[in-house]
């Protein structure tokens, strides 16, 4: 915090060099420390900040319905005992040491044959991998014999937490596999994933 | 008021009169201790490094964020929470938001497999889960029946909290229900084991 202080001179004073110089030191002194006190409430906004100051989130969002994992045209199935990339891959350039908050959902409709639904997020230093699974992020649904509704549906949601360290490149993906094994025919659906830096 | 004009102009020929003197430099003066705003700023003049850490956001490291697998009782039919399922406390200095997320992935032991659930034996395990801050309910699910024998929830809350020690807690509630999941009958039979989950906290703050 710098507080500016003015000599006042007084008529019939002699201007001495003491009287002008202390004025002099203070707005030196002044300029290399201004802080918030220096500043008006809420006089500072949004045209101050520069693009990217907070939020760097501009070109790191994208949602998809449907997506293709088999490579058709409209088909949406997962192949039954692989994991198959759903949506992705998602880069993010960090420029400080920042976390990164990723988001995942999506509809799955699971086939008569299949018994498990798993997803994941994963991340990895190129577009074509490979992959690590974030930690925390695996959900499994599954029907289990007996359960008076054998085949499931429903939507997963993840949030989850990456911290990443200066001047790297990250891809982000989310990943399902249904199975364990037979017919591909689950499928997936309304598939939304977001990924973001907080800057500060 | 951004720009501060000199109050008296000297001219050459002038004799300086002390007032004008203090006029001018006073005026400079109020304007620097306390006056400064956008105007005195370049457009985009603020860039990220020249923004204190965390000036606007934090994003909370919460307590209980896991994947080791964690066995909530089932001899209580009431709330519990817990730091392996997920607590944080975290110290709020200015008014702020918590934008607060949670989700998490679970298995039964068993399933409520008496009957076929046509009215003979109407009940099943159930769980539910919720965010409570400072000890309030800020989201709760419905119960979730064990029927999908592993399943996960994502819940989310947003909460005004003013400055001060907060607590941001997950709790379950674990119950025999009647099969409208509307009333608890017993004690759950099948433990749940709570697998992968995540807390995020982020406080916004302007």
């Amino acid at each position: 915090v710098s507080t500016l202080t003015i000599r006042e001179i007084e008529e019939g004073e002699d201007l001495v060099i003491a009287t002008v110089n202390d004025s002099l030191d203070s707005w030196n002194m002044a300029s290399q420390g201004l802080g918030a006190s220096n500043f008006r409430e809420e006089g500072i906004d949004h045209r101050c900040l520069d693009d990217g100051a907070v939020l760097k989130a501009a070109d790191d969002i994208d949602t998809g319905t449907a997506i293709p994992v088999n490579g058709g045209a409209a088909a949406a199935v997962l192949n039954d005992g692989t994991d198959d990339m759903v949506i992705g891959p998602f880069n993010l350039s960090v420029t400080d040491d920042e976390k990164i908050v990723v988001r995942a959902s999506l509809y799955y409709a699971m086939a008569t044959d299949d018994t498990e639904f798993t997803v994941d997020i994963r991340y990895g230093s190129s577009a074509s991998g490979p992959w690590t699974q974030m930690p925390r992020t695996v959900r499994t649904h599954a029907m289990r014999t007996g359960a008076l509704f054998p085949v499931g549906k429903g939507s997963i949601s993840i949030t989850t937490l990456h911290a990443v360290e200066n001047n790297s490149t990250l891809y982000f993906a989310l990943f399902a596999e249904s199975g364990p094994t037979g017919a591909d025919d689950t499928e997936v659906d309304s598939v939304t994933f977001f990924a973001e830096q907080i800057a500060r | 008021m951004a720009y501060r004009y000199r109050t008296e102009t000297v001219e050459t020929g002038n004799v300086i009169e002390p007032s004008w003197w203090n006029a001018n430099m006073g005026e400079l003066a109020s304007e620097f201790n306390g006056g400064l705003d956008r105007d005195n700023l370049p457009l985009a003049g603020v860039t990220q490094a020249r923004l204190a850490e965390d000036a606007c956001n934090s994003i909370v490291n919460a307590t209980g964020s896991s994947s080791s697998s964690y066995t909530p009782s089932v001899e209580t039919t009431g709330w519990q929470g817990s730091t392996e399922i997920s607590v944080s406390t975290l110290e709020v200095t200015v008014d702020s938001l918590l934008i607060i997320e949670w989700s998490g992935n679970w298995t039964w032991a068993g399933i409520s497999t008496a009957g076929s659930f046509d009215g003979s034996t109407p009940t099943e395990d159930a769980v539910e889960w919720r965010i409570t801050v400072d000890g309030s309910e800020a989201a709760v699910t419905g119960p979730i029946g064990d029927q999908r024998w592993k399943d996960s929830v994502w819940l989310c809350a947003a909460v005004p909290v003013a400055p001060g020690p907060h607590t941001v807690a997950i709790e379950c509630r674990i119950a025999e229900r009647d099969f409208d999941g509307l009333s608890v009958n017993d004690k759950a039979t099948n433990d749940l084991t709570l697998n992968d989950r995540e807390l995020v906290i982020t406080q916004r703050k302007r």
